[in-house]
């Protein structure tokens, strides 16, 4: 059934169909509609669970975790600082084991106080035990809501998942979507077995216990192998089950568009890569040979999957919603990693933009494409000592992204003129007056 | 079986990596369990659910009131199991629940020893032979000579006293005064 829907709605459909038996949330903008949504279907009997209603993100999840220990299937969902508050209990849930799906509606984190979007809440959390999932728009979310819960309850995996829908751009942002029936959804999951990690009065277990010296790493061991082995594999033959339901098709950890002959790729994760989407088809249109790298799961995180997209590039960007202050953004730390443990040497260069809910435009995606052919011409050129000359972290909005002198020589004519991106305080951050001159990229056809 | 409590630790020893299936490896504190799931750490380090008292060193030497149960009254609904923070209550195997054991006794004492609970005392089990054909006698012997017992109920309800904190929150949740505090120095070990 076809559905026009937010972010947060679609995402409420997805969790229906998964038929949790216990929800407790906290209610924070932009989260909020997903967990009124769910409390709706749950007053009007339209989903069977039990609905906690609780004092805080803490309690949420914990709350969960209760449940998810006497062997329920359980949901919350958060953002930015609730997401934050959450977090002890993040590595409580994932130590355990609990397979808990949260969505987390992507937001800035204070201070300053905002409430826009930006993925600086869940990448600071990467490494607290959760697989983490980025949905580039409304049908994926739906979509992912199912697939995670038959990923983390699977018995090869056994971990709380967390699908991150970006605040605004998706959350409240209406698309038309597809609803699976709910036999469809109950092909696609069965029913949680808790089998081994649960309360069981006729095996009164210990749960949640403490592991000393001696054997705390094995837990740690089999936290890691279990999410870097088991999960892409699960999360491909969940896709596979998926798609013979449902006839949608998902590309697992990442999804490559057009990297296999491409000289400049932009890496980047969530609504953002909807964006590029269009950028690059019109790129190629004109003859310039881009890509696209769009990151799907941040953990595990599919290194191999990325190096090997990537291994012909000239010049990589990583544009992110996030920025690990004194370092880099960390989605590129991670990108970086995985390209120098496969050997790839080409530049990299991040892009720090969307930071507060701020825009990232087509033309900033075409600056940032420019940059990096102008980089590639100079490096080929020059030798890899010119690959310098582009800084290795650029805040769009602040930093200037104009061509050096000289690149527009091996930029050519048309490319020249184009002041998208230029970021100078006066200047409009969007560039919009001389976008058409390079390119005719309709507006209407991306969000 | 060697279940020396000196043994906890030796698995720093033990690359990761390692199956660990003895309990040479494992400072297997609860075996009078029978049978634990499993001791490879493939299998018990995937969550943090376990049979109480495995795995761990003991932990309760600052607890100075422990929770008693009253076996007569104990109905085995098991409350106080889940609300025991520390998941130091546990249901023993059948084969070890004192009436089986009481029963057995019984075979060789007085007919009236495995019916009256009042007969029962406390831990009454503990003193069995090792040398019994009870599966489970001869590792609780070991245990107890570490110095720590049990007590069970009828149902199979026990309090394991080696992680047992003495927070009393079990007396709390217990809705048949089955369950009471008393000083450790009140306790008859
Ligand atoms: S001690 Fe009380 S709470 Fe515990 S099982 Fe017996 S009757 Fe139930
Ligand atoms: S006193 Fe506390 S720690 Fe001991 S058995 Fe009762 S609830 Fe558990």
């Amino acid at each position: 059934m076809k559905r026009f829907l937010s972010g947060d709605e679609a995402f409420a459909e997805g969790v229906r169909l998964a038929r949790p038996q216990v929800i407790s949330a906290y209610p924070i903008t932009p989260q909020t509609v997903v967990v009124e949504r769910l409390s709706e279907m749950v007053e009007s009997g339209q989903l069977a669970a039990e609905y906690i209603h609780v004092e805080s993100e803490h309690s949420a999840l914990s709350a969960a975790m209760g449940a998810a220990a006497t062997g329920a299937r359980t949901f919350t969902a958060t953002s930015s600082q609730g997401l934050l508050y959450m977090a002890e209990v993040l590595t409580y849930a994932a130590g355990g084991r609990f397979p808990i799906v949260m969505m987390n509606a992507n937001r800035a984190t204070a201070l300053p106080w905002n409430i826009y979007g930006d993925q600086r809440d869940s990448l600071a959390l990467l490494d607290h035990g959760w697989i983490q999932a980025y949905a580039e728009n409304n049908q994926e979310a739906l979509d992912l809501a199912l697939m995670a819960y038959a990923v983390a309850e699977d018995m090869r995996v056994r971990m709380p998942f967390m699908v991150n829908l970006d605040g605004f751009a998706l959350t409240h942002t209406y698309e038309n979507v597809d609803i699976p029936e709910p036999s469809e959804a109950d092909a696609i999951l069965p029913p949680y077995d808790a089998a081994g990690n649960c309360f069981d009065f006729d095996h009164p277990v210990n749960m949640g216990y403490s592991a000393g010296p001696e054997f705390n790493r094995y837990y740690k061991y089999w936290a890691h192998r279990d999410m870097a082995e088991a999960v892409p594999q699960v999360v491909s033959v969940v896709e596979r089950r998926f798609e013979e339901v449902t006839g949608r098709r998902y590309p697992g950890m990442i999804e490559a568009i057009d990297c296999d002959d491409a000289e400049v790729v932009l890496v980047t994760l969530g609504s953002v890569a909807g964006l590029a989407r269009g950028v690059v088809s019109h790129l190629r249109a004109s003859g310039v040979r881009a890509g696209l790298l769009k990151i799907r799961y941040m953990r595990p995180f599919p290194a191999r999957q990325i190096a090997r997209a990537l291994h012909g590039a000239e010049a990589v960007a990583v544009l992110e919603k996030d920025i690990s202050f004194g370092a880099e953004g960390t989605v590129f730390t991670n990108v970086n990693s995985a390209l120098q443990q496969a050997g790839i040497t080409a530049p990299t260069y991040n892009f720090i933009g969307g930071l507060g809910g701020d825009n990232i435009s087509e033309d900033h995606v075409v600056s940032i494409f420019r940059a990096l052919q102008c980089v590639a011409a100079q490096v080929r050129e020059q030798g890899r000592a010119a690959a310098t000359e582009l800084p290795r972290v650029t805040f769009l909005g602040v930093d200037s992204l104009d061509p050096e002198p000289g690149c527009g020589r091996v930029l050519g004519g048309e490319l020249r003129d184009n002041g998208a991106g230029c970021a100078a305080p006066s200047c409009d951050g969007d560039g919009d007056s001389s976008k058409a001159q390079v390119f005719s990229v309709r507006e209407t056809e991306v969000r | 079986m060697n279940n020396d409590v000196s043994r906890i630790g030796t698995a720093a020893n033990v690359p990761v990596g390692d199956v660990v299936r003895t309990c040479e490896h494992i400072p297997v504190l609860r075996s009078h369990l029978a049978c634990p799931p499993s001791l490879d750490h493939a299998v018990y380090a995937r969550t943090t659910c376990y049979p109480a008292g495995h795995l761990v060193a003991k932990n309760a030497g600052w607890r100075n009131i422990r929770p008693v149960i009253d076996a007569e009254k104990c109905t085995n609904c098991l409350q106080c199991y889940l609300y025991c923070p520390d998941g130091a209550i546990y249901r023993v195997p059948s084969v070890c629940r004192p009436t089986e054991l009481a029963d057995a006794a019984a075979a060789q004492a007085t007919p009236s020893c495995g019916s009256d609970p009042s007969s029962r005392p406390e831990g009454r089990f503990l003193g069995l032979s090792p040398q019994s054909d009870v599966p489970c006698a001869p590792s609780l012997t070991d245990v107890d000579q570490g110095g720590t017992s049990r007590q069970v109920s009828p149902g199979g309800v026990a309090v394991d006293y080696d992680f047992c904190k003495g927070c009393g929150i079990c007396v709390r949740m217990c809705r048949f005064w089955a369950l009471r505090m008393i000083p450790e120095s009140e306790a008859n070990e």
